[in-house]
């Protein structure tokens, strides 16, 4: 089965998510993941937006972040503040927030990349305020040298240094990684991806063990279901 | 004296380097139709504040309104991007201050509280809090803790745009989001102007109080191209219109697609 990158992000992303309870869910990547998650393995996920639809349960990927599709089903229809007061209150815990650039010690910038001329891009909305706030963060990033480096050209949400109790989880196409203080680990790797390639395409240092776990092949059931939710093709893109 | 104004009289409250407040959120129910009348108006070098910006803010910087842009985003989400924002931003033809959603909104909350400022540790350790006038570092009076303290915003004018009002300007806004942050955004402003669906004799329990609205225009489909819920969703035909327009730098073009959307909407 041919997938694109994106593709592979959002399913991998989805088996990640699915252990959870309830999720934050930024817009794009995890907000897919998301919403496969409780559809395929966790029909009991709560997914909340930052516009204050909590414990939501849209059809497909909303267009935006204020798609009312976000509201239709939610349990909680509240506003922005109410949602960034639950996460400021330690009430939601768990983010999902994805951007331009991420690096070993898991913070994202989503506003500025550095050359001639600088690059300005959208900004990050919430994004920051998931990240100060949330003590379990998934972040969602291409598995590219130019994405995953050394060090973000600008720190926009920011990472550990937000909280020493934070876990990162790092979902990208080819697995899922845990950034911690001392190291980037590894959890567990795409079926089929080299190794090789999954360090030489990265601008920090990964650990692999030898007996890494691999994810289970993506199947039929996970993409139909992505390619019927993702309206907007964002995950092929 | 009526609150209520026409076009005209709304331009002419227009001055330059004012503070202007955007209401709605994102891509849902933007006061498109008064955006629209500062680009053809004298005003120049405004001050952009929005908790997150789309094509409004790319509008007024292509009309070059614009001196300065603070918010959490400036695009189109699905969409695409502002081109016309992203390109003064890199050409440095504009100021452009990033603050958290939530930082926009707690600066409103202090605007609206008549206080200087309010903690939080939101941006605490974020590079958008360095070299940025609106966010301190401060110790808590009470703890150990240290917050990023967020300076309060007070726009001049704030522009709104409503599902109904009455003539004393108590303002019904149907559907979330950004209901309670518009009542923030009209108690922060000095001078508040809503532009509304239907114009009613009385609101029993309005969203935003008259006391805090200087004007009312009535402009159906005024929110135009952007959402306005329960009545409408985002118009996508025309947001793709939109976004091939701002890439290409089309000014004239981005504003006819937007005019046309408004006329739709009004008919329908």
């Amino acid at each position: 089965m041919q997938l694109k990158e994106g593709e592979k992000i959002s399913i991998i992303g989805c088996r990640a998510i699915a252990q959870e309870r309830e999720i934050l869910a930024g817009h794009g990547f995890p907000v897919l993941s998301a919403i496969m998650a409780k559809r395929l393995y966790n029909p009991d996920l709560q997914i909340c937006f930052e516009s204050g639809a909590i414990y939501s349960n849209p059809e497909h990927l909303p267009h935006s972040v204020s798609d009312i599709i976000n509201y239709r089903n939610a349990q909680f229809p509240l506003d922005l503040p109410d949602a960034f007061g639950l996460l400021e209150r330690e009430i939601l815990k768990t983010v999902g927030i994805s951007g331009a650039q991420v690096d070993k010690e898991g913070n994202v910038n989503s506003t500025f990349i550095s050359g001639e001329p600088t690059k300005r891009l959208p900004g990050s909305g919430g994004a920051c305020d998931f990240a100060s706030f949330g003590t379990d963060e998934y972040i969602f990033m291409l598995h590219e040298p130019k994405r995953l480096v050394n060090r973000v050209d600008y720190i926009t949400s920011p990472g550990l240094i937000s909280s020493p109790k934070k876990r990162i989880t790092l979902i990208t196409n080819y697995g899922i990684f845990s950034i911690g203080r001392e190291s980037v680990q590894t959890i567990a790797l795409e079926n089929q991806i080299a190794t090789e390639k999954v360090k030489n395409q990265s601008g920090f240092n990964i650990k692999i063990r030898s007996n890494v776990r691999r994810l289970d092949i993506i199947t039929e059931e996970e993409v139909s279901l992505l390619r019927k939710i993702d309206i907007y093709k964002i995950s092929r893109r | 004296m009526s609150k209520i104004i026409n076009l005209t009289d709304f331009a002419a409250l227009i001055k330059s380097k004012s503070k202007i407040g955007i209401g709605g959120f994102d891509l849902h129910r933007k006061p498109i139709e008064l955006v629209l009348q500062i680009c053809e108006s004298e005003a120049e070098d405004l001050e952009l504040f929005g908790i997150s910006l789309a094509l409004e803010a790319d509008l007024l910087i292509g009309s070059g309104k614009v001196g300065r842009i603070i918010s959490s985003y400036t695009g189109l989400e699905n969409f695409g991007q502002c081109y016309f924002f992203r390109d003064a931003c890199e050409r440095e033809e504009i100021e452009s201050v990033e603050l958290s959603t939530y930082a926009t909104i707690l600066a409103l909350q202090a605007g609206a509280l008549g206080i200087e400022y309010i903690p939080s540790k939101t941006m605490l350790h974020s590079d958008m809090a360095k070299s940025n006038n609106l966010i301190r570092i401060i110790n808590s009076p009470f703890s150990d803790n240290v917050y990023a303290a967020i300076k309060s915003y007070n726009p001049d004018i704030s522009l709104i745009h409503v599902g109904e009002a009455d003539r004393k300007g108590n303002a019904y806004i149907y559907h979330p989001p950004a209901t309670k942050v518009d009542e923030l955004l009209a108690k922060a402003s000095k001078t508040s102007i809503i532009s509304t669906e239907k114009l009613v004799d009385k609101i029993e329990n309005p969203t935003i109080s008259g006391i805090y609205i200087s004007h009312i225009l009535h402009l159906p489909g005024g929110s135009a191209q952007t959402s306005h819920y329960p009545l409408c969703d985002v118009d996508s035909k025309t947001m793709e219109l939109y976004s091939k327009g701002s890439k290409e730098k089309n000014l004239s073009f981005c504003k006819e697609v937007i005019k046309n959307a408004i006329e739709r909407r009004r008919k329908n």
